[in-house]
């Protein structure tokens, strides 16, 4: 019996056992904290914020853009390469823009969340930047698409399918949430935010003139709008220190070294590999724009591009966009991106500008802005003097040699296109200064030039559209189709498009 | 946990019986060979007085003096004897009624009969699996289990299978079965390691129903190994089988047309000739000499005749594959040692992949304590070329993978005598191709190596307690060692070619280097009471109580280095610039994950044809918030012998075995990674810029109070057997309710998160599997032929998603497309429709006829939205396995078919891209009229009868709106007729081995594999089962990464001492 209770007892013991070994040990289970990551628990706005800095130098660089450089004449595809079929036929589809528009969106989220971070723990500034920088994608995304998801998105607990919002309603927004931002940037900053910030380096002055700029950008876009007055928030720019001045570039560096993934992003797309061969081995100078800067004698053809193969006894020399016979291949026959983009050449050469600072927006851009605005009538001054400094701005932002004095014997060489004593009405007073903006953002802001065609078609020269036969129009499309994404995550709120509607669906600024 | 306590009290109720008996008598059961026979029914002759042997063939009976014992076991003939000690063996004897399964191992290794279960399995014996040589179990077993698909994904070096049992439970998660071998829970990946000799025999659980014990792991069905122990006499068994690989299928591709690429067109549109094109849409072959290839350094020019007459190179580029297996295995009486080497050389050349591996099983019984142990080392080494690698080396390139680079190799060129990377035109700077690389070249220089070491080992303990319970206790652990090296070779040019030739292939460039180690652990302790009992006369209890514990740890490091300074050296510190550090999920983690889990189990039988068991268990998941971390869930299941319980049935000459059986399961199951609860964030690449960091958020942004997965299973069967069991047949009707589902969402990028993770959806699968068994069918003389045969039908339905929105589970984004605007193909799950159906880009349609709507000049154009068609997953699946067999002579083949599915091939997008398709030459690059397309008139779409496309040539095939960013042009049927394996054996009879008895017996065998394979006139790219991933629950998406469809032949010896 003694034997049989013994066996009862250890039976008992062991059931025991088992359900107190796999119920009772909670801390046992406490294994799942993240010992590899960053959470949303650890993470500091200043982490995003210098980040997101960095990514929107690099969407200015982005080669999402390069098709624009194409389209305004900029660049052509060289004969090393077919050429992109849906880029020299206009034919595009719905996967075209689609990485542009999410790349877009996915620094906006950065941008987002550094700001939400950054007013938890009351840092305002780094709010205030972020709202400034999300401005100027926020307002790309606009143009290049009209009505898209801003007022549901970013809020996914609450809409994972953000509905579209009116390209105007949006515009609004933007010149509101500015006011918001330089509010914010006026606040005493915490030191954290100047050690973050690898734009300004915390000089709240200059992002306020930048918030003022991209002001300036949302006006001017709007400029044929019938009954827009822009006076009031030509008022705010005024009292609060004016738009971006000579030698006020925005540009970023996180410390750019001639290293994978560590080079200028702009040197990186359109400059040299790490290694030392090209980077961008399909498409060089495009004949437009060569030919423009070769009839004014302008010196800028020489930090836009290099001379052919790297030879000057060679010339620049740029390819026919669209051309599927005549075309020239890299190597010896066509100008590269020049100088004043990626750097001087050295004894290899190699351009230098691998370590240079990436720019989000060129000092002379935001001179163009004021000189047209000064030209319509909406800022006090004088237009030509105006025109002028935005122009010499250019040369000196390419490191033309001596630009004040260069700059000057351009303008007086070529008062036709370089000055607004030719024109009489706002119009062409206006057409001439985006025509000069035009040729200062070759290969830098083709977006820009592209938006201002659209808006005031200032290019008379039509021979910047495709030569080639296969086109389907022959005109440039006025906006990208929606991307698929959208069409495969979002279907319910994102407009049907087919693809004609590309050409003849207007942005509400579009004349 | 009430819920265990009541099963805990129940098991203490049922209490001590004690029966006084005049003698006990032990002994055991045995077969003519001397193997145990499990649960032999022992009767005291004449009296109601019996019990039942233990697996091993042990009883124990108290009886009078002088009475006899009766001894019964289904599949052998009765014996009497009347015992004259207190100890007696009895051998029986095998008769003709072949039950299929007559003992089998079901969860947690209990022995139990066939007839006693309420759930469908199938256990297939070791001469069935091995009969056609396969180099693993997976392989093997196709086209043999109802239910059970395998998809051999790949027809590379390594086994690349997805095995589904009874299609999915799960839209994101894991739908692969669970692994047991030898009572071990064990990863699926070791599935491909084990030899197939090794095996004794396999048990496939089809659902949780029959393995709701396991909880979790089992929702997927389990596949239960059991490998070999000794018999009384030990046996040598050696075993060599040689396997050749030939390609069988290769894409439908032009020979009629040369290089040209659009660069050079005539005034009329006519495209000219280019000697250097990587395309293929010149001028028609013509036979004249002309140039291939840049004019050289030297000022040559290799000069070709313009015709087709190299086209076969591309498919004798490939090797004739060859796989040799040997094994050696020595069984005792309580240990079994095997050592087997498996030696695999691919199609591709210089592709091997070697296992070897060593197995060590032993037990012992003392009394009532029990020990078994097993120990299995397992070496794995590759070395195969790196196809993912290439881009690494040629940033920007059109190069695709291995089998593109072959396939686009003009008709023209001779390709095999590119093969010496010395020769004048096959070294590196002078190949013909300005956009391409010598295929040669890059299976030379782009490698992946990798070294695998694996040890299984598991020690289980038992201790008899009472007669009615059993105390086990088993440890087992799996420990895996990985390394591997990725090597990229320099790229060396001459001067000449890196200042004349197209830069993207012929610049010099660096070699690179990536290293990876992981190692991997996962132990489990299970322990439990278990036993069962006589409550009374014919009415018996079953019981099991327990509870265990998984640890699952994994640590990867992993670095690279590109630049490497010294050429040919590859070792991550000898270059320049940073190293490159790639981050969690891919690599760099420590992962640690537990799961604990108590259960229970009880079954009542009554005269052996009753039986219903009842089980609950309940887990804790580490992976969840504390809240959601505990769950419970239930099963139950009967089973009813009526030709046991109705006498009508039994005295029956026309059935002879007949058996109702249904059970119902509700299993929880945490398809989620640890970790998986909270955003994060990382910093992408090039941060940091020395002192300066940035971090970015991630792509995914989860739900964190996700919960566990439901599966809900329901199943109903039945088994006949007729005429003495010649004819058998097994139906299973089933039924799963999957709940809760864990998604991971594709959202608009606008949200800030492209992915979300939640508890989205729901839906079900369903279907019915069948078994024939026909032994024999015909009986001739000595001879006879068997006929096996099952089919499935398995079906499935989303029945909700989060929103009702349409959930992309894996599409084109997951793998690289040759083609610059490849179609974009996903797979995904939609409401109302199969799990999963296919969303793609196609043309704009006429929504009335479905033509194709053409614009004025004659081209169709893309449709803004992806339309949604096909489905993934086979609705038919047979299996026919025919054997013949006279003397020492056997034939067996097994045919199988899946159908109803669809899939896309990435290959054929790639093909028109590069001009090599059969159907870029269908119109012979002339204009042409879209076929069955319309266009608009009036207001209305009439057919199109005069529109011709202007650019029938590569305007047309390259175009993303025209041709190659449709991908509804790849899309196909993806049924197939397969005579997957043959196997003709012959035991050498004993007068030509000679009398010496030291060898027992020598097969001689042919093996043949995957020998046809019969696809529908809309299959142009190959094998429909090819996918791009092997992980996943994408299907039907094959990408341009694939070798060649192959077959495999070959012969084996077996010697037995």
């Amino acid at each position: 019996m003694i034997h049989i209770i013994n066996k009862r007892l250890v039976f008992i013991l062991i059931s025991l056992g088992i359900i107190l070994g796999t119920s009772c040990k909670k801390t046992y289970l406490d294994v799942n904290n993240d010992p590899n990551r960053v959470t949303d628990a650890n993470v500091t706005a200043e982490l995003i914020f210098t980040q997101a800095e960095n990514a929107v130098g690099q969407r200015a660089a982005s080669g999402n853009f390069g098709f624009l450089n194409e389209w305004m004449g900029y660049t052509a595809p060289n004969g090393g390469f077919v050429p992109q079929q849906n880029l020299i036929s206009y034919n595009i589809d719905y996967t075209f823009g689609d990485a542009l528009f999410q790349n877009h969106y996915n620094v906006l989220f950065d941008l987002h969340q550094s700001e939400v971070k950054g007013l938890a723990t009351g840092d305002s500034a780094i709010a205030g930047a972020s709202i400034i920088l999300s401005a100027k994608l926020l307002q790309e995304l606009v143009d290049l698409y009209g009505d898209v998801p801003y007022s549901q998105a970013f809020n996914v607990t609450k809409y994972t399918t953000p509905v579209y919002d009116k390209a105007q309603d949006i515009y609004n927004s933007l010149l509101a949430r500015l006011d918001t931002a330089i509010d914010y940037m006026m606040l005493s900053q915490k030191s954290a935010f100047a050690a973050a910030d690898i734009i300004n380096h915390g000089n709240a002055k200059l992002w306020i003139a930048f918030a003022n700029t991209l002001r300036l950008r949302l006006l001017i876009r709007q400029s044929e709008v019938p009954g827009f007055d822009p006076s009031a928030q030509i008022a705010k720019i005024q009292s609060t220190g004016g738009v971006l001045g000579a030698g006020q570039s925005i540009s970023v560096n996180p410390g750019y070294v001639n290293d994978v993934n560590k080079q200028n992003p702009y040197y990186a797309n359109y400059g040299w590999t790490t290694t030392g061969t090209q980077s961008n081995l399909s498409t060089d100078a495009n004949a437009y724009i060569v030919n423009i800067l070769n009839s004014a004698n302008d010196p800028r053809l020489g930090r836009f591009f290099f001379p052919a193969g790297f030879d000057s006894s060679n010339g620049f020399v740029g390819n026919t966009f669209g051309d599927p016979v005549g075309t020239l291949a890299q190597a010896n026959a066509s100008s590269y991106f020049g100088p004043g983009l990626v750097g001087d050449l050295n004894s290899n050469n190699v351009g230098t500008g691998y370590s240079q600072g990436q720019f989000i927006y060129p000092s002379y851009e935001s001179l163009f802005l004021k000189a047209e605005a000064v030209a319509r009538g909406w800022m006090p001054g004088d237009a030509n003097a105006a025109l002028a400094a935005a122009i010499t701005e250019s040369f000196a932002w390419l490191g033309v040699p001596n630009a004040t004095a260069a700059a000057a014997t351009y303008i007086s060489k070529n008062p036709d296109i370089a000055t607004l004593n030719s024109a009489t009405s706002v119009a062409a007073k206006a057409k001439i200064v985006v025509y000069q903006k035009y040729i200062a953002n070759t290969e830098i802001d083709p977006l820009e030039s592209f938006l201002d065609q659209n808006r005031l078609h200032f290019l008379a020269d039509k021979s910047f559209i495709s030569t080639f036969p296969g086109k389907i129009s022959s005109s440039l499309p006025l906006r990208l189709l929606y991307p698929q994404s959208e069409y495969t995550t979002n279907s319910k709120n994102v407009p049907k498009e087919v693809v004609a509607d590309a050409f003849t669906k207007k942005l509400f600024w579009e004349p | 946990m009430k819920r265990i306590l009541v099963l805990f009290t129940v098991l203490m109720l049922t209490g001590f019986w004690a029966l006084a008996q005049s003698k006990t008598v032990t002994g055991i059961v045995k077969d003519e060979s001397g193997a145990p026979v499990p649960f032999a029914t022992v009767t005291e002759s004449g009296t109601r007085n019996a019990t039942t042997a233990d697996a091993n063939g042990n009883f124990e009976i108290k009886m009078k003096e002088n009475g006899s014992l009766t001894f019964s076991a289904t599949g052998y003939n009765s014996a009497k004897t009347t015992p004259e000690g207190k100890n007696v063996t009895v051998a029986l004897k095998r008769n003709n009624l072949e039950l299929s399964t007559v003992v089998v191992t079901t969860a947690l290794g209990q022995q139990r009969e066939a007839k006693e279960l309420g759930y469908a399995q199938t256990t297939i014996n070791n001469k069935t699996l091995t009969a056609a040589k396969s180099v693993n179990i997976q392989q093997a077993l196709n086209g043999k289990v109802s239910g059970l698909n395998i998809s051999t994904v790949n027809s590379g070096v390594f086994e690349n299978a997805k095995i589904n049992i009874r299609g999915i439970r799960s839209l994101t998660g894991n739908n692969q079965p669970m692994l047991v071998v030898d009572g071990a829970p064990t990863p699926l990946g070791y599935l491909s390691s084990i030899p197939p000799d090794d095996v004794a025999d396999i048990t496939i659980l089809k659902s949780a129903a029959s393995a709701a014990i396991y909880g979790p792991d089992a929702v997927n069905g389990v596949i239960i190994i059991t490998t070999k122990r000794g018999g009384r006499k030990p046996t040598v068994t050696l075993n060599s089988t040689v396997q050749a690989t030939k390609v069988s299928f290769f894409p439908k591709l032009q020979k009629s047309f040369g290089d040209g690429g659009g660069e050079i067109v005539d005034q009329y549109g006519n495209y000219g000739y280019v000697p250097y094109e990587n395309q293929q849409y010149g001028p028609m072959f013509d036979g004249t000499i002309k140039p291939l290839g840049p004019v050289l350094e030297d000022g040559s020019q290799q000069m070709v005749p313009y015709d087709n007459r190299h086209y076969q190179d591309k498919i004798k580029f490939f090797n004739t594959g060859l796989t040799l297996q040997n094994s050696a295995s020595i069984a005792g009486e309580d240990f079994y040692v095997s050592i087997e080497d498996a030696n695999i050389k691919g199609l591709v050349p210089d592709d091997v992949n070697r296992r070897t591996s060593f197995r060590f099983n032993g037990g012992k019984t003392y009394g009532k304590f029990s020990l078994n142990y097993g120990l299995n080392y397992i070496l794995s080494n590759f070395d195969v070329v790196n196809e993912n690698g290439f881009q690494n080396s040629f940033p920007g390139a059109y190069d695709g993978g291995l089998f593109l680079l072959i396939e686009q190799v003009a008709n023209n060129a001779p390709l095999l005598s590119y093969k010496d990377l010395n020769s004048k035109y096959g070294q590196f700077s002078n190949y013909y191709d300005e956009y391409a690389v010598n295929p040669y070249w890059l299976i030379k220089n782009i490698r992946t190596k990798g070294r695998e070491d694996d040890l299984l080992g598991n020690v289980a303990v038992g201790y008899q307690l009472f007669p009615w319970l059993k105390a086990n206790a088993r440890v087992s652990s799996n420990l895996s060692f990985t390394n591997q090296i990725n090597t990229n070779a320099p790229v060396v040019v001459s001067d000449w070619a890196a200042a004349n030739r197209n830069a993207v292939q012929y610049s010099n460039r660096k070699g690179s280097v990536f290293t990876d180690q992981a190692y991997t652990s996962r132990i489990n302790v299970d322990y439990f009471l278990s036993g069962d009992h006589n409550i009374v006369n014919d009415f018996s209890v079953r019981y099991i109580l327990g509870g265990s514990l998984r640890d699952s740890r994994s640590r990867d490091v992993a670095v690279g280095g590109n630049n490497l300074v010294v050429p040919y050296l590859y070792n991550v510190a000898v270059r320049s610039g940073d190293a490159n550090v790639p981050l969690y999920p891919n690599n760099n983690y420590y992962i640690e994950s537990k799961l604990l889990s108590a259960y229970g189990t009880i079954g009542f039988s009554y005269k052996r044809w009753a039986n219903v068991e009842f089980t609950g268990r309940n887990d804790w998941d580490s992976r969840l918030l504390a809240q959601n971390r505990s769950f419970f869930y239930p099963a139950a299941n009967v089973s009813l012998v009526l030709s046991d319980a109705i006498s009508a049935l039994q005295n029956s000459s026309w059935i002879s075995y007949l058996k109702v059986r249904g059970a119902m399961s509700k299993s929880g199951n945490v398809n989620l990674n640890p970790y998986s609860l909270q955003a994060t964030y990382s910093q992408p690449a090039g941060f940091p810029f020395g002192s300066t960091v940035g971090f970015t958020a991630n792509a995914t942004i989860p739900s964190t109070n996700l919960k566990p997965e439901f599966v809900n299973t329901k199943e109903a069967g039945i088994e006949l057997g007729f005429l003495k069991n010649r004819i058998n047949i097994d139906a299973t009707y089933f039924l799963q309710n999957n709940t809760n589902q864990i998604l991971q969402v594709s959202q608009s990028s606008t949200t800030g998160y492209t992915t979300g993770l939640a508890n989205a959806a729901a839906f079900k699968n369903y279907g019915v599997e069948m078994d024939l068994g026909l032994t024999p069918l015909i009986k001739i003389g000595k001879g006879r032929i068997d006929l096996k045969m099952n089919a499935t039908y398995n079906n499935n339905k989303v029945t909700s998603t989060l929103g009702n929105v349409p959930v992309i589970i894996g599409g084109s984004s997951g793998f690289i497309q040759n083609a610059a605007n490849s179609p974009t193909v996903n797979n995904i799950a939609v409401v109302g429709l199969p799990a999963f159906a296919f969303q793609m880009t196609d043309y704009l349609r006429d929504s009335a006829t479905g033509k194709v709507i053409v614009d004025a000049l004659g081209n169709p154009t893309q449709s803004p939205s992806l339309v949604i068609k096909g489905r993934t997953l086979p609705l038919w699946i047979v299996g026919i396995t025919p054997s013949f067999s006279i003397g020492n002579f056997s034939f067996t083949m097994t045919w199988d078919y899946k159908g109803g599915n669809d899939f896309y091939s990435g290959m054929g997008a790639d093909e028109d891209f590069a001009g090599i398709s059969a159907a870029s030459a269908e119109y012979g690059r002339k204009r042409f009229v879209f076929p069955n397309s319309v266009y608009l008139k009036d207001g209305k779409y009439v057919p199109n009868t005069n529109r011709v496309i202007q650019d029938g040539n590569y305007g047309f095939f390259n175009g993303e709106n025209t041709r190659v960013g449709i991908a509804t042009n790849y899309f196909a049927s993806a049924a197939a007729w397969r005579l997957r394996e043959v196997n003709i054996s012959y035991n050498l009879p004993f007068k030509w081995i000679g009398t010496t008895k030291v060898i027992k017996r020598i097969t001689v065998a042919a093996v043949g594999k995957n020998l046809f394979l019969f696809v529908p006139k809309s299959n142009l790219w190959g094998d429909p089962e090819f996918n791009y991933s092997t992980t996943g629950n994408t299907f039907g998406l094959a990408s341009g990464f694939q070798s060649p469809a192959s077959r495999l032949f070959g012969g084996s010896l077996t010697v037995q001492f």
